[in-house]
């Protein structure tokens, strides 16, 4: 009798784990990310084994259905993020080419209407030749987000000097500091002044951050400082420009590091420009495996911080 | 008394007291196809009429991806006013549970353990 029970018992344990092979294999599929896989439903199985079956089945089904409009989603989404990054920089190339000849020509005009004596004139040659060199800059702006979405800025590493970097874009800077009414101070403190980095991006960078500072704040100051920062043990330097402008309302902090994006419209009207500078500044800056962030009071004044290691961005 | 009875192969449709029960046969491999023909024996049966329905999930081996989105497409809506499920058992309970939460019908849906009760709802589910 007993001998009969432990029989039935060792038969039931056997056709049970025979059952549960057959979804054990649909699991490891699935757990493969092979989700074509479907497990075979049988009369005589056990209804749980079954009820087991037909979900995994159903679920397989689903994600198989899931994954593949994900991955053709993305797949779109990518083609047409690279299709307009490429369409960006073709169309940007082709306005500058026209757009120079201008700025040329019309450098050739006025040297004509002064020599004929007709200095009168150039007036409106410079409003020509402004208007033109705020299209390429704008056209330039473009260009380099494009470049850098599409992943096609190369960035050039060189051991430089940075107080020697500073001082340079202290005296490019001066002229129009002083138009607006601004002081420029700098504050460098840097133990070792050479650092690994891409001098023309850190330049197009800085550049930036000044100019707002400057374009932001009416007779006010500006503050260039530079000092070390040591994270995790590795070395960086932070520069930060600080002004005593219009300030930027809390939650704009962040959107203004997107392409396009500026506190307001009024603003724009007044200020001028497109809203890029950030954005490719942001860019740039993670290219240099750096950093920016900004801090601001209204009415009171901004601060934006860019960090780099010293070392330059990591390798890989 | 309508006891037309339509064996398809998968399904056992009739219609009683103005409800639809359709009991699913352990066919393996219920499809798109299958689904058509199912819908239009349903329709064949109510004669244009709009119908709760009471399914039997309990012997299914399971049906395609393509099946169920057909049976609770938009339309589906025009010949179904609502539907019960019975869960009396673990492939029942496998089905409502999916219908409840992955391909919801467009029309009413209840899971039930007891036909009865089932019945008692579908009745007062007659437009
Ligand atoms: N120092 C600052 N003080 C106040 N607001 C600032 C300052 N810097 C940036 N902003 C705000 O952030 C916005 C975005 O700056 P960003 O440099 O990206 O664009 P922009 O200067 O308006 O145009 P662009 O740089 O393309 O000529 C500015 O329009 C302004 O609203
Ligand atoms: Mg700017």
């Amino acid at each position: 009798m007993v001998a009969a029970e432990l029989a039935a018992l060792r038969d039931y344990r056997e056709r049970t784990e025979r059952q549960m092979e057959e979804l054990f294999n649909t699991i490891t599929a699935f757990a493969a990310l092979d989700y074509d896989r479907r497990a075979l439903v049988h009369d005589d199985n056990d209804e749980l084994i079954n009820a087991m079956a037909i979900g995994l089945n159903m679920m397989g089904e689903e994600l198989s259905h899931t994954m593949k409009a994900l991955v053709g989603a993305r797949d779109e989404a990518l083609a047409a993020s690279r299709a307009k990054s490429a369409f960006l920089a073709n169309i940007s190339h082709e306005l500058r080419t026209p757009l120079n000849a201008i700025i040329g020509y019309a450098e050739i005009i006025r040297e004509d209407l002064v020599d004929a004596g007709q200095d009168a004139l150039t007036v409106d040659v410079d409003r020509l030749q402004i208007a033109s060199r705020h299209l390429l800059n704008l056209i330039q702006d473009v260009l380099d987000l494009a470049r850098i979405e599409a992943g096609r800025v190369d960035v050039r590493l060189e051991q430089i000097d940075l107080r020697t970097l500073l001082q340079e874009l202290q005296t490019t800077l001066a002229p129009s500091v002083k138009e607006a009414g601004n002081v420029l101070h700098a504050r460098v403190e840097l133990g070792r002044p050479q650092v690994l980095t891409d001098p023309l991006r850190l330049q197009q960078i800085l550049l930036n951050i000044l100019g707002n500072a400057n374009k932001f704040t009416v007779g006010g100051d500006i503050t260039l400082s530079a000092c070390d920062h040591v994270e995790h043990g590795r070395a960086f330097v932070d520069i930060t420009v600080a002004d005593t402008g219009i300030g930027i309302p809390a939650d704009k902090l962040e959107t203004i590091f997107d392409a396009f994006t500026q506190v307001d419209d009024t603003a724009t009207r007044r200020f001028g420009g497109t809203g890029l500078g950030l954005a490719i500044s942001r860019r740039l800056c993670d290219l240099l495996g750096g950093s920016i962030v900004v801090s601001s009071e209204l009415r009171r004044g901004s601060t934006f911080r860019v960090r780099l290691p010293v070392d330059g961005p990591p390798r890989g | 008394m309508e006891l037309r009875e339509i064996v398809t192969r998968t399904e056992r449709i009739w219609i009683e007291d103005g409800i639809v029960h359709c009991v699913v046969l352990p066919t393996a491999t219920h499809t798109l196809d299958d689904a058509h023909v199912n819908s239009r024996a349903v329709d064949e049966l109510a004669e244009g009429r709009k119908l709760p329905m009471l399914l039997d999930t309990r012997d299914s081996r399971g049906l395609d991806r393509d099946a169920r989105l057909y049976y609770v497409r938009p339309e589906a809506a025009d010949r179904v006013s609502a539907l019960a499920m019975l869960i009396d058992s673990q492939v029942g309970r496998m089905f409502g549970n999916f219908y409840t939460n992955v391909h919801r019908p467009p029309f009413p849906l209840r899971l039930f353990n007891s036909e009865s009760d089932a019945l008692v709802w579908l009745k007062e589910q007659v437009v």
